[in-house]
């Protein structure tokens, strides 16, 4: 999509706006680029050193001139969404902490991190901050009961992803069908299709399919990942977030496209390579 | 979904296969068999109907092979009600083929007919003075006679037949059973199918007592007025929904029996609603069941549409029925025609102390809106809902969506805010959303108090 965006002092923002978030969403004055997040792989592992002269980005099939590529530098905005139905209770609810803890210590002082819970009532129990300990004790307290409002759920964490201007990552944690949700799936990716957050999701295999959370990471350029248990929760999280920071986050002015509707982006790496993008956003 | 409401789902389901061999047969012993005949007689005439009392306690307690020849002996006695000296050929019960008649022995034959007298209130009659029944039965027997007597002189026609569907029933919804329940038609079981968050978790026998109240209910020719079996549908439905018990052949039966009712076609569309939703689709794509057996739910599409025939259905018969036309409108957006549950919502003007229809009305109007690009109307329509409940997530998640829709980013943001902003008791009372799908059932317990209130005062 559009986006206004600090396009230039992103890292900088993220960095002043650090530790003094309230409870209120912050809202950013921007400038119209449009970022992707980009995955580069080769045989599985991520490559690394790419400049913007080896990226090739159509957009609606007319190349644009990148403004900016980064690596590792821009801090992140890492957002957990977790499934607090009464299916996430016991073992698998300290699992899913424990998860959550690993990957607030995987986060760098710089990084912002916030706590959204849905059972059927969605809860934003920590805001974006770069407190790491305020989120953690958040965690600690976060508690299953009722149905799931997945889809509603994810919207809202989509929500805090847009509501700061750093580099979005949104890690849903669902283990059962969605019961509750006012929210269409359709509508809620419409909304992810506007927004540059991307979305990872972690979801417990079920006879359900996670049809949505599937649809939801494809069109923002994350990954789902369906586990058998929750055993292994931890070392999925962390993974999660180490594949995130070796993106590329590229940005570029869109030039001799209509503004509005839908924009096919086609993500080229000219060395080759596999390239993990969003496949387009909306406008 | 939640087991915090312990509620979870229920399919009753057909069996299309022989499943495993029904319990063993009838008892070996002949006179317990009758006894307990005699039993469950005495304890129609026991039961203070909606109570959980002796009468329940001992009826529930009986075996899946008891219940099932309770179940041809209640259809048998309730044709000798009819005529105590009926010939033979009445004995043979409507499950059985004629290739295979029933075992009843020429002692046991003696002993229903002397039983139907007393159930019948017949025991004065000629044929039962033949029979001996006036000393065949004991004072608690005579007793009932005289009652049933009494009863029919006051125009109420299946004393015995009417409490003892009652009992069943009460005995139904006094705790899980775990008796297999013989389709009337076929002679083969049915079974429940257990749902969990939208995933089968298992599979036991249904309660074969709905079907001997049903069949209770059929045998008996209601006098002018008597509602009593249509209220029982009525209430049980309800129940059932309450408790996210689905049975497809409750409502089944029920429509057949009474076509017209506006409510049992309202309670069939809800019903269809129900098994259009998320959670019952996955279960009919994903639960495995013993072989021969399907689950009695249709898919989405055909489900959505049977539900707005019902819904639709309702409406003829009742043109003020709002709940019908709300749910109708629902329907209507699930299956892609936002104008025309638009065309339907903005007719309801739902009582003021209906805050839940005025709630349902003004978000699916809000959906419609939305759908059919009226968005200013969407809004307003959203903005109204969140006043009726200003504690409820749904609508400010609408009206942000809707705002993310038109680009607004501000907005979208302002209404998220709003939705964390809400302090924790103002979300205690829930969104009615999260109850729409149990709404229709709110008011079960006034159907079952007005349902009993004439037993509460009838002579014993």
């Amino acid at each position: 999509m559009r986006r206004r965006l600090f396009s230039a002092i992103v890292a900088a923002l993220a960095m002043l706006t650090a530790g003094v978030h309230s409870q209120d969403v912050t809202f950013s004055s921007r400038v119209e680029a449009v970022r992707v997040d980009v995955l580069v792989t080769d045989n599985g592992q991520p490559v690394r050193g790419l400049s913007a002269a080896d990226f090739e980005i159509r957009d609606n099939g007319i190349a644009q001139q990148i403004d900016l590529i980064s690596f590792e530098q821009v801090p992140l905005n890492v957002i957990l969404a977790f499934d607090m139905s009464d299916s996430v209770a016991g073992d698998r609810l300290e699992r899913l902490r424990s998860a959550g803890a690993a990957i607030l210590a995987g986060l760098k002082k710089e990084d912002q991190s916030a706590l959204v819970t849905f059972s059927e009532s969605v809860s934003l129990l920590s805001p974006l901050t770069s407190d790491v300990a305020q989120v953690m004790r958040a965690l600690g307290r976060a508690n299953g009961q009722g149905g799931t409002s997945l889809v509603d759920g994810t919207y809202a964490g989509i929500q805090i992803g847009e509501s700061d201007a750093g580099r979005a990552l949104l890690i849903v944690f669902s283990d059962g069908l969605d019961t509750s949700s006012w929210l269409q799936p359709e509508k809620v990716l419409d909304a992810a299709k506007r927004s540059d957050v991307v979305a990872y999701a972690v979801a417990v295999r079920s006879p359900a399919k996670p049809d949505f959370l599937r649809e939801l990471t494809s069109f923002t350029g994350g990954r789902l990942f369906e586990v058998e248990k929750t055993d292994n929760l931890d070392a999925v999280f962390i993974g999660i977030l180490e594949e995130f920071r070796q993106r590329y986050l590229v940005s570029y002015t869109p030039r001799g496209v209509a503004r509005e509707g839908w924009h096919k982006l086609d993500v080229r790496v000219k060395r080759g390579g596999t390239v993990k993008a969003r496949p387009g956003y909306q406008s | 979904m939640t087991s915090d409401r312990r509620a979870r789902l229920f399919f009753a389901a057909l069996l299309c296969f022989g499943f495993a061999r029904l319990a063993q047969a009838a008892s070996l012993d002949p006179g317990a068999r009758v006894l307990r005949v005699e039993r469950w007689i005495k304890a129609t005439f026991a039961h203070q109907p909606g109570s959980k009392d002796d009468a329940v306690t001992e009826v529930s307690l009986w075996s899946a092979a008891e219940l099932r020849d309770l179940f041809v002996d209640e259809s048998i006695i309730a044709r000798l009600m009819r005529d105590p000296g009926s010939t033979k050929k009445i004995l043979i019960p409507a499950t059985t083929s004629a290739r295979q008649p029933f075992p009843y022995t020429d002692w046991q034959v003696h002993r229903l007919r002397v039983l139907a007298c007393a159930a019948g209130g017949l025991v004065r009659t000629s044929v039962c003075q033949q029979l001996k029944a006036p000393w065949e039965i004991d004072p608690v027997l005579g007793r009932l006679s005289d009652a049933v007597e009494a009863a029919t002189s006051r125009g109420e026609n299946g004393f015995v037949l009417r409490r003892g569907a009652l009992l069943h029933g009460d005995i139904a919804m006094s705790g899980p059973m775990s008796v297999m329940a013989p389709d009337t038609s076929s002679g083969q079981p049915r079974i429940r199918v257990h749902v969990d968050d939208g995933e089968s978790t298992g599979f036991t026998a249904a309660p074969i007592h709905w079907e001997m109240a049903r069949m209770l209910f059929d045998n008996v020719t209601p006098a002018p007025g008597d509602t009593l079996a249509r209220d029982w549908y009525v209430a049980t439905a309800a129940w059932m929904q309450s408790r996210e018990q689905h049975d497809t052949v409750h409502l089944r039966h029920a429509r057949e029996v009474f076509p017209d009712d506006p409510e049992i076609a309202f309670l069939s569309g809800c019903q269809q609603e129900t098994y259009a939703s998320a959670a019952i689709q996955a279960v009919v794509r994903s639960a495995v069941l013993p072989p021969g057996y399907s689950l009695d739910v249709p898919k989405e599409p055909a489900a959505l549409r049977d539900a707005e025939a019902f819904f639709r259905r309702t409406l003829a018969q009742n043109p003020r029925h709002l709940e019908a036309r709300i749910r109708l409108g629902h329907v209507l957006l699930a299956r892609g025609r936002p104008q025309d549950a638009a065309s339907e919502l903005r007719q309801i003007v739902a009582p003021a102390d209906e805050p839940g229809l005025r709630y349902f009305t003004a978000m699916f109007l809000g959906a419609a809106e939305e759908g059919s690009s009226r968005l200013d109307e969407a809004r307003a329509a959203y903005e109204s809902a969140a006043a009726l409940f200003p504690g409820a997530q749904s609508p400010l998640l609408a009206l942000s969506a809707l705002a993310t829709r038109r680009g607004d980013r501000s907005s979208a943001l302002k209404h998220i805010q709003r939705l964390f902003d809400l302090p924790a008791v103002l979300r205690q009372p829930n969104d009615p959303w999260w109850q729409y799908r149990v709404s229709q059932a709110r008011n079960v317990d006034a159907l079952f108090a007005a349902m009993y209130e004439p037993f509460m005062q009838a002579p014993r």
